[in-house]
């Protein structure tokens, strides 16, 4: 088994966050992972993107060229990145960015679910768990692991003060898409 | 100040006579403050450190001085003292460097260095050039002076490195000659006591480059203390009471027919005229008087006088300019291992 | 630092943890993209263990400090990139020529001059060899994944001392952003420096057959005259023809002498191989990720790994052109270890390379390609 997952989004977003905290609990679980990240030179608002690769066997190939899975957290970033995804790849995306797309946008050849990311992280107090929505759906899609592993690595890398938030942030991405 | 016999300090300090240094040269002078200061103090020899970079100062300590000593690349010297110091802090560090190894190439290590206060002493001795190289332009250079790389006037203006030295944060900062050995000899042991940066300037002598440098045409035995003499006479030292019952007439044209002239319009008042090297104004007449008034009188107006000027006008300022507390480098780096929890 | 066991670790700080394991109790450094992260470990975790972190004003002074503190007596590295790697290349001609034990980490990024800052690239190839002027041998290791950060981190800073000059860790901007598997052993076996067996002692050579004097420290009394000029035995400078001489073949002969030991490659499928690829660091990642998918078609390839790529392993390279039709060397930059594959190789075999450059990795699927051309 081996997934290639992109990440990605605006500076900020909490795009590299992501990619860790996904990481590392794949890692927990038993998973070979390789992480890597790459960002513009601005340090806010430039586009930044999380490569995740995970498998059951030690991983030599580390360039991602397509993705099986992509996570989009903004406009920009959808428009950059949608063509690394396989066709029949996974695409889930914040549902303000499935909105703002164009008519015939959305790629076709993909399954392309719609989370509501931003509008459960406001309701939640605050917008910038809306990676970990994401995060909480990407595992209940494809139960990769249990999303008990991925709150330990939310419990041990968050700081106490934004624990609370992130973890209810994984449960309500979680079940977004439960039935 | 104790008074040893020289061959006491050679056999002890030194090894490897002759020197390598041209006759007349000033870094024997400042070696020989050095090794008395360190006398003086009684610091053990196995606890000093000396590190040099490129250029004839850098010959001081090295191989001449018997401690450990590093000669390390252009202009980097006080870069390799940092390491050393912060690995051992037990070693007294000092750095010898010129002006183009320390305030050149090296300019940014001495600010840096100065900034984190760390407990080494830096002798930087200025004659006033790349002396080792044939004499070019350094960032020292008096404004106009003609060297190998400036044969129409140098059109740069020098450092105060002083000033520099002292903003850049350096705790301890004084500014000597060649000439004042007893306040060098002095102020090195106040710098090897000092913790924190230290940094003594040293105007020395270059007979070799500053002949060219300053028009001085003497035979090379006269050279020595022809410029020893321009720096005790163009130099005053802060905080002391100075005479002021002199001045400086400039001459216009050729400086010992102007001598002869001011010297017969001076007949007939209690003065005496003589002419001297200044360095900023070159070969000029100094008139000492109780009646400076009368002199000037007599003199402003002559054809002979280009302009008359005070006695410590254009003049270098010497003496201890900072001596203060801050927290010094090292000790700030093992406060970090405390609050790390290392220690 | 990181206990034993099994860690997620970005290539960057397997590196630093390898290096305090190793001993290394001084850094001093200058921020560059993309070794900041060494940095930024090297400053937390040394005062733990009672070390220095410096920052200095530029890589130049990094360097200088780096070779004070090791003649001070401390285990001692900085960490940079290209354009830090150029700056620093004065003083480390210093430490070759005064023998002074040290690690210079080079985390390659794409250059020339500022490039891609972010982006990787396999370009410092030579002036990991030749960047430093003068004459003298190079030892220059490349990790290929973030364990070899780990354990090349120990071994640099083990040859170090044991050779007494300065070791290359050539590593790249791709592994070192990179989080992947680090097992951090329970022990970690570390070298000395040879120390003066008395009060007598030669600091600048020897009659041992390894060829490394002992190196006494500042503070011990010994009267050290350490200079960059050409000198004596004892470091008097001396310009005398056959003092130089002897200098720059003994500190030649010290590495060729320990080549043998130093030599560290690994090769996977060579002994049928007809083609065989060669490769280092992040290349060799795609490369060896080619040569099995090679291998489960039926083709006969194999490849080759340099782990110590100065001094370049010519011995094993010459073998190999005895024994394979053709050689792949893949890499990212122009054609650099290529060339000296092509001078050992002497026309025996074919050479052809796979070249990358613009930040970017070869693909499997490009090296797949070569080696399918070079086997029809």
């Amino acid at each position: 088994m081996r997934r290639d997952i992109i990440i990605c989004g605006a500076g900020g977003q909490g795009v590299v966050l992501a990619g860790e905290l996904l990481s590392q609990a794949l890692f927990d679980e038993g998973y070979e992972v390789v992480n890597t990240r790459s960002y513009g030179a601005e340090a806010r608002g430039g586009r930044c993107r999380s490569e995740v690769i995970v498998s059951d066997e030690e991983i030599y190939d580390i360039q991602l060229t397509e993705a099986d899975i992509l996570i989009v957290m903004s406009l920009p970033a959808y428009r950059r990145y949608i063509e690394r995804l396989r066709p029949g790849g996974l695409l889930l995306l914040d549902e303000e960015v499935y909105k703002a797309l164009s008519p015939g946008e959305l790629r076709e050849d993909v399954e392309a679910i719609s989370i509501p990311a931003s509008e459960i992280a406001s309701r939640l107090g605050n917008p910038i768990v809306a990676n970990m929505v994401l995060l909480g759906a990407l595992i209940r899609k494809t139960g990769l692991i249990p999303l008990e592993r991925l709150k330990e690595a939310v419990s041990s890398r968050v700081r106490p003060s934004m624990r609370e938030i992130n973890l209810k942030a994984l449960e309500g991405g979680y079940g977004a898409l439960e039935g | 100040m104790s008074v040893k016999p020289l061959s006491y300090y050679r056999e002890r300090y030194i090894r490897f006579q002759p020197s390598p240094f041209c006759p007349g040269c000033g870094n024997g002078i400042i070696l020989n403050c050095f090794v008395r200061a360190v006398d003086e103090l009684g610091i053990p020899q196995k606890q000093i450190l000396c590190v040099s970079g490129i250029g004839c100062s850098a010959w001081i300590p090295s191989p001449n001085f018997r401690g450990d000593t590093l000669h390390t690349t252009h202009g980097r010297a006080i870069a390799f003292a940092t390491g050393a110091k912060v690995y051992n802090p037990d070693l007294y560090t000092v750095v010898f460097t010129g002006d183009g190894d320390g305030a050149g190439i090296g300019g940014n290590h001495l600010i840096h260095a100065a900034r984190r206060n760390i407990d080494i002493t830096v002798i930087l001795v200025n004659n006033l050039s790349y002396a080792m190289t044939g004499g070019q332009i350094a960032p020292t250079t008096l404004h106009g002076l003609r060297t190998t790389t400036s044969p129409y006037g140098n059109p740069e203006h020098p450092f105060d490195l002083v000033k520099l030295v002292a903003a850049a944060g350096a705790t301890y900062v004084a500014r000597w000659t060649t000439y004042h050995v007893v306040e060098l000899t002095r102020s090195i042991k106040e710098a090897l006591q000092h913790r924190g940066f230290s940094f003594i300037e040293v105007l020395s002598q270059c007979p070799t480059q500053q002949r060219r440098l300053f028009g001085f045409r003497d035979p090379m035995r006269r050279l020595p203390s022809r410029i020893l003499e321009m720096f005790a006479e163009s130099t005053y030292i802060r905080n002391r009471p100075q005479r002021e019952n002199y001045l400086y007439a400039l001459p216009r044209g050729e400086p010992n027919e102007a001598f002869k002239a001011i010297e017969d319009a001076l007949k007939g008042l209690e003065a005496s005229a003589r002419l001297v090297d200044h360095i900023t104004y070159g070969r000029v007449v100094r008139v000492d008087s109780e009646d400076l008034e009368a002199v000037s009188e007599r003199l402003r107006n002559l054809s002979a006088v280009e302009r008359l000027v005070d006695a410590l006008e254009g003049k270098i300022e010497l003496g201890v300019f900072v001596r203060e507390h801050r927290p010094e480098f090292t000790e700030s780096l093992r406060t970090l291992i405390e609050r790390a929890g290392g220690m | 630092m990181l206990t034993p066991g099994r860690h997620l670790v970005l290539g960057n700080i397997a590196l630093a943890e390898g290096a305090l394991r190793a001993g290394c109790r001084f850094f001093a450094g200058y921020p560059i993209t993309p070794a900041n992260e060494i940095a930024h470990y090297m400053s937390q975790e040394l005062p733990k263990v009672g070390g220095y972190y410096v920052q200095m004003e530029d890589e130049l002074a990094s360097m200088a400090a780096v070779i004070g503190a090791s003649w001070a007596g401390a285990k001692a590295m900085t960490a940079t990139s290209g354009p830090g790697f150029s700056l620093m290349q004065e003083n480390i001609s210093y430490a070759y020529m005064t023998e002074t034990p040290c690690v210079v980490v080079d985390v390659q990024r794409s250059g020339p001059s500022t490039g891609q800052a972010t982006m990787p690239s396999q370009q410092d190839v030579y002036q990991a060899r030749y960047g430093a002027h003068g004459d003298y041998e190079a030892v220059a290791l490349t990790p290929w994944s973030v364990q070899e950060m780990f354990d090349l981190a120990v071994k640099a800073f083990n040859l170090a001392e044991r050779l007494r000059m300065p070791i290359i860790l050539l590593a790249d901007g791709m592994i070192g952003h990179m989080s992947e598997k680090l097992v951090v052993p329970e022990e970690v076996e570390v070298e000395e420096r040879r120390r003066p067996s008395d009060r007598e002692c030669t600091p600048f050579d020897t009659d041992d057959p390894s060829l490394v004097p002992e190196m006494p420290l500042f503070g011990e009394g010994y009267e050290l005259l350490v200079t960059g000029s050409a000198h004596r035995p004892s470091g008097r400078r001396d310009y005398t023809p056959k003092y130089l001489q002897r200098k720059i073949w003994r500190i030649r002969e010290k590495v060729l002498r320990a080549e043998p030991k130093l030599r560290d490659v690994v090769e996977y499928e060579l002994g049928d191989a007809e083609v065989a690829v060669i490769s280092y660091g992040a290349s060799a990642r795609p490369s060896y990720g080619a040569v099995r998918e090679a291998r489960s078609k039926g083709l006969k390839a194999g490849m080759l790994r340099l782990r110590t790529l100065w001094p370049f392993p010519e011995e094993v390279i010459s073998k190999l052109a005895e024994d394979v039709k053709s050689i792949i060397v893949v890499e990212m930059n122009m054609g650099k270890v290529v060339r000296e594959v092509e001078r050992v190789v002497c026309g025996r075999c074919e050479v052809s390379l796979v070249s990358k450059v613009g930040g970017v990795l070869p693909t499997v699927g490009e090296v797949y390609d070569a080696i399918r051309r070079a086997v029809r």
